[in-house]
């Protein structure tokens, strides 16, 4: 059952697609909700919350537009109200307790590794997140839509409702500071 | 000078956009003036192999996955919420068939007591024929009488609803 | 389409038989004695007073049969269904109808254990006793299964599986 056959079939009544579009989009829409609020709670809650809210708006989504978009736009506006509601001050603030040395991004992440990786790389991708977690959310943002959902460019300016020209700078700034974060946290 | 200047300010424009080269996000004929400048130029070349590998390495990160429970719940209350706005839209449907019914029937009902007034009640008072007052009376009090039992009935279904 | 169809099934036949006698007699009725003797209408040409009797009367069937729906989805919902089709009828210009529709009660589902047909709300079936829901480990009451807290006294529940007791 392909994509558009599955939303076409939701608007119809069909419970059925839900469950496969749940499934089809499960893991990519935990990641970026966790990316965004780099909470393991929350982004649960918050992946139920977007479901819910699918599940009501389905009929208002204009076929003609991208689902994927929409769907992780829909997450986004919640998890924005979620840290708004939150913690109001901190939208921005990098998650910065450690414990046992790792900071707390790095232990939350990795909790949910698929075991199959060297133990290099995946020293690597620790640093990568632990750094990203530093970032700031707009920063986040663009960076888990470009390089883990490999999203074009024109998607993200709709998910992010920002024009194309800003989400390039975006990604450029965004680059630059992962570069030198990593460079302070790890001068190797 | 004039030269040299030049092809210092097209190497700082071009290294910014060593980042973005890597990250695949200029379009073909940018792109192509980047990879022709890093091809002759050592520096740049080595610092779009830095951006190379951090994208990489960005784009290899590991998914998290959510736990089995937090899908199925997931699946358990959207559904629920799908189930409950179905309902709601054929109800929404239903009584705007309902109130044009009786809308229809209000109006159907004013020709209906003329005739029957005109034609057999005609002994009954000759003031309520053919008044659009006295028909906007008769439509307000059967109005009125039904939203009084409305809201008696409505009482009774949460006193009801409550003692349940 | 078949939604309908199956709403439609609800109507006893009685409401049916009532609903086409009656408009056949009440349109004659009104033919034969009101056209005829009001002082406007008997002038009008034979095809506008038939036009008059027998189609505005077609409203009087789409009536009944919704008393007869009424009359057959109180019925099935348990309520007090001859009280509801006296209201549906008596309470003019379909006010009555109105009101069922926004009053009623919802359907009663089979108990999965004695499959009686048992009114919503219900934790327990009350005839064979089987639990109809998830209950509070604190308060004992009936707990929607995906509760985080119970919404009686608060408890904080215990992830429970997802399938019904």
């Amino acid at each position: 059952m392909g994509l558009e056959s599955e939303v076409a079939q939701l608007r119809r009544g069909d419970l059925d697609a839900l469950s496969a579009l749940i499934a089809r989009y499960q893991n990519r829409l935990y990641r970026y909700l966790l990316r965004l609020v780099r909470e393991t709670a929350d982004a649960e809650d918050l992946f139920q919350q977007t479901w819910v809210r699918v599940a009501e708006r389905i009929r208002q989504y204009n076929p003609e537009r991208n689902f994927d978009a929409w769907l992780f736009s829909v997450a986004r506006n919640l998890a924005i109200d979620h840290l708004r509601r939150v913690r109001a001050d901190s939208l921005d603030e990098p998650v910065s307790s450690e414990v046992d040395g790792e900071t707390k991004v790095a232990r939350l992440v990795s909790r949910e590794r698929p075991a199959v990786e060297g133990m290099l790389e995946r020293e690597r991708s620790e640093q990568l997140e632990a750094a990203m977690g530093e970032l700031p959310l707009s920063y986040r943002e663009v960076l888990t839509l470009r390089f883990e959902e490999e999203m074009k460019l024109e998607e993200i300016a709709q998910v992010l409702e920002i024009p194309l020209s800003t989400v390039k700078t975006r990604l450029r700034r965004s680059l630059d500071r992962m570069r030198h974060t990593i460079q302070a946290r790890y001068p190797n | 000078m004039d030269g040299k200047q030049r092809i210092v300010k097209e190497h700082d424009k071009l290294r910014d956009q060593l980042s973005l080269a890597a990250a695949g996000a200029l379009q073909p004929d940018e792109e192509q003036r980047v990879l022709l400048h890093a091809a002759s130029c050592a520096e740049c070349a080595a610092e779009l192999g830095e951006w190379r590998a951090l994208a990489g390495g960005l784009r290899r990160l590991p998914t998290p996955q959510p736990r089995g429970e937090v899908v199925e719940r997931a699946m358990a209350r959207a559904a629920m919420r799908f189930a409950e706005e179905t309902e709601y839209r054929s109800n929404r449907r239903v009584m705007v068939f309902l109130v044009a019914f009786a809308w229809i029937l209000t109006l159907a009902s004013w020709p209906v007591f003329r005739i029957v007034s005109g034609g057999v009640l005609d002994w009954l008072d000759p003031r309520f024929n053919q008044t659009w007052v006295s028909f906007a009376a008769l439509t307000c009090f059967i109005w009125a009488t039904g939203g009084v039992a409305a809201t008696l009935l409505a009482r009774q279904r949460q006193s009801e609803r409550r003692t349940a | 389409m078949s939604r309908l169809r199956e709403e439609l099934r609800v109507i006893p036949r009685t409401a049916w038989i009532l609903a086409i006698v009656g408009y056949l007699t009440v349109a004659t009725l009104v033919f034969k004695f009101a056209v005829e003797r009001d002082p406007q209408m008997s002038k009008w040409p034979l095809a506008g007073q038939l036009a008059f009797s027998y189609g505005l009367f077609l409203l009087f069937i789409a009536a009944m049969l919704l008393v007869g729906y009424v009359y057959g989805d109180a019925k099935r919902r348990g309520m007090r269904y001859v009280m509801w089709t006296w209201l549906a009828l008596l309470i003019p210009d379909g006010i009555g109808i109105i009101l069922y529709f926004i009053l009623r009660s919802r359907l009663p589902k089979p108990c999965p254990g004695c499959s009686t047909p048992l009114k919503s709300g219900y934790i327990f079936c009350p005839h064979c006793g089987t639990a109809l829901q998830a209950t509070c480990p604190h308060c004992g009451q009936g707990v929607e299964l995906i509760w985080a807290n119970c919404a009686h006294c608060g408890t904080k529940l215990p992830t429970q599986p997802l399938r019904a007791a």
